[in-house]
């Protein structure tokens, strides 16, 4: 037992706690057609404990991963097959994000900004929110920079074909 | 009945008191693994608890090292409480009897109650603290420790000290964090402070003063100890038979005493440092053990320090005494208003119609009095290469000094018997007689050298404090 295992035991306690309780959100998720095998949610939790260690930080308890899935399932755009890929990735860009906006940003906030995005300018494209949109996110934040008039326009046609 | 195990307080970590001491209570069955398990728990539940107070509940998520800071703070505040029970097996008592949640509370309220008192504390030493014109002194007190009074985050930076307490103490642990470092700090500068008031300002004053012209550093500047300045002298003088709390000594005085030093033995040289030492600490004011054993510590360090610098002969480094007055002398040459052009022209014009020395020096000693006509002369070129000795050899210490000080610039004696060293660095591409300066000081005798070289110092030091 050393000081940095004391630290270190605040993320291990909470690994088979993570998995009951991913495993909880297929109550509602199945209202939406989706679901997360035990598989599935090993998968999740170990991305989550990757992702915690390649971006420095640690979580106390496995809440985020829970709002995330129970804020993107009602999402049109998810699919059961993109599902758990979806939810990992999203837990990394939250992650990612926390790290560029030097924790400023309350994790519902950041959640909420992250399914909105990817339910409207990003209709569902990862690839859009993990770039453009992330970069977005980054400037409002930290600059309080509100978007250019163009950009908004190219959102409202994305928006409406 | 097995014998009970004893704890080994040299595997405790001061800086990591709580977790080392459970690791070793539990090794000496002194607290069972649940018990470990649970305050290890219940220490993350604090720390959970101090994360979501510190992001004000907006995040249950945060960077590594910032979560290692706030469970250093936490800890902190516990390793104190554990560590002022006063000792180790009282601690593991407290850990065995105690819950976490209990633990942290009794710990919160023990640091506040330390910080309460050490600003007491300070408000008391501060009013008592003699008044010396030094500025890392003066700075420390009035301004480093208020400001880490005022700065200090006992919830989420416990374990943060300052670093500004810049006056050096005799001892100083500067391994110790947080509150405990001003804590332990003002606890031994309490001990100094009181000491060093049992003798008159004025007599202190003067050995910082001294101290500073002995050592060549600007006193009012300089990071000095003045506690052991004014032990040392006070132990110096009463062996040179002057009474208690008495630290002014002559240079006559002085030397008497090195003398009968060095008459004496190694054991006799001890046994009279020990017993003064002895005398000294035990006629100072202190009151507790510990402010007692400080003094006696001072006293062991002095001693040997003494006795070392006698064994090699150099102890006159350590006395401190009233520097010798400067002696009038008969120079003819000082600093000061230098000759008007169309004068220095003149001289200038008539040194040059000379052939030979001795006439070119009746030219300078009745037309210049200032050593800026001097030089200026020299750079001139008024002289020929075989003239140089004569007209050095005519000028006295003061102005030869001068000289030399003004040659070697920046450059700054570390002792006299470093001038002959430093001149031959002396940069020979520039005027002829600065080349000859040196050549003919070559020549003088090492005593004449040395003599010099102190005048040097000793003009350096005028200039410096």
């Amino acid at each position: 037992m050393t000081f940095l295992n004391l630290l270190t035991s605040l993320t291990m306690v909470s690994t088979e706690s993570g998995l009951r309780e991913i495993a909880c959100t297929n109550d509602i998720a199945v209202i939406y057609g989706l679901q997360l095998s035990p598989e599935d949610a090993r998968e999740i939790m170990i991305a989550r404990e990757t992702t915690l260690k390649d971006y420095g930080r640690i979580e106390l308890d496995t809440s985020i991963t829970d709002r995330i899935i129970r804020s993107i399932c009602p999402s049109p755009y998810l699919q059961q097959r993109e599902y758990a890929h979806t939810v990992m990735e999203l837990h990394e860009l939250f992650h990612y994000l926390k790290n560029e906006l030097e924790d400023s940003v309350g994790d519902d906030e950041l959640i909420a900004e992250l399914t909105e995005l990817y339910n409207t300018a990003c209709r569902g494209d990862l690839e859009l929110l993990k770039g453009r949109e992330t970069e977005r996110i980054i400037r409002r934040f930290r600059f309080g920079k509100e978007e250019e008039p163009d950009a908004k326009e190219e959102k409202e046609s994305d928006l409406w074909g | 009945m097995g014998m009970m195990m004893q704890l080994n307080p040299d595997q405790l970590d001061v800086n990591q008191y709580t977790v080392s001491l459970m690791q070793e209570a539990f090794r000496v069955g002194l607290i069972p693994v649940g018990k470990v398990e649970t305050l290890q728990g219940g220490i993350m539940e604090s720390l959970k608890g101090l994360i979501l107070m510190q992001t004000r509940e907006n995040s249950v998520s945060i960077r590594v090292e910032q979560a290692e800071r706030l469970l250093a703070s936490l800890l902190y505040s516990v390793d104190l409480y554990l560590m002022d029970l006063g000792s180790p097996e009282a601690a593991a008592a407290a850990i065995a009897a105690m819950t976490a949640e209990d633990l942290q509370k009794a710990a919160d309220k023990h640091l506040r109650q330390v910080v309460k008192r050490t600003r007491v504390r300070y408000t008391q030493i501060e009013s008592q603290r003699m008044s010396l014109p030094n500025v890392v002194y003066s700075e420390t007190f009035q301004l480093a420790i208020p400001k880490f009074l005022k700065g200090y985050d006992p919830i989420f930076a416990a374990q943060d000290a300052g670093s500004d307490m810049d006056y050096p103490l005799a001892f100083d642990d500067l391994s110790v964090q947080g509150i405990r470092y001003l804590r332990q700090y003002l606890q031994a500068f309490e001990v100094e402070s009181r000491f060093v008031n049992c003798f008159d300002r004025e007599d202190v004053l003067a050995l910082i003063t001294w101290n500073g012209r002995k050592h060549r550093i600007n006193y009012e500047l300089a990071p000095v100890n003045f506690y052991e300045l004014v032990f040392g002298n006070a132990l110096f003088a009463m062996l040179a038979g002057k009474p208690l709390w008495k630290t002014r000594l002559t240079p006559g005085e002085s030397e008497a005493l090195i003398i009968r030093l060095n008459s004496l033995d190694t054991n006799a040289v001890q046994g009279l440092l020990s017993i003064n030492a002895a005398k000294l600490v035990e006629a100072s004011r202190q009151e507790t053990p510990e402010a007692l054993a400080y003094l006696a510590q001072t006293a062991e360090a002095l001693t040997a320090r003494i006795l070392q610098s006698w064994e090699h002969g150099n102890l006159d480094e350590l006395i401190l005494y009233e520097p010798v007055p400067e002696t009038v002398c008969d120079e003819i040459l000082v600093p000061g208003n230098k000759l008007p052009d169309d004068v220095f022209r003149f001289v200038y014009q008539t040194l040059l119609s000379q052939s030979q020395v001795e006439d070119k020096l009746r030219v300078m000693n009745r037309y210049v009095s200032t050593l800026d006509d001097f030089e200026d002369l020299l750079a001139a070129g008024c002289f020929e290469a075989d003239e140089y000795p004569a007209v050095f050899g005519q000028l006295g210490d003061l102005e030869l000094g001068t000289l030399l000080g003004k040659l070697l610039q920046r450059e700054q004696l570390n002792g006299p018997k470093q001038l002959m060293a430093l001149l031959q660095q002396v940069s020979l591409d520039g005027p002829d007689w600065i080349m000859m300066l040196c050549r003919w000081m070559e020549q003088l005798a090492p005593e004449r050298t040395l003599e010099l070289g102190e005048r040097v110092c000793r003009l350096q030091q005028t200039e410096i404090v």
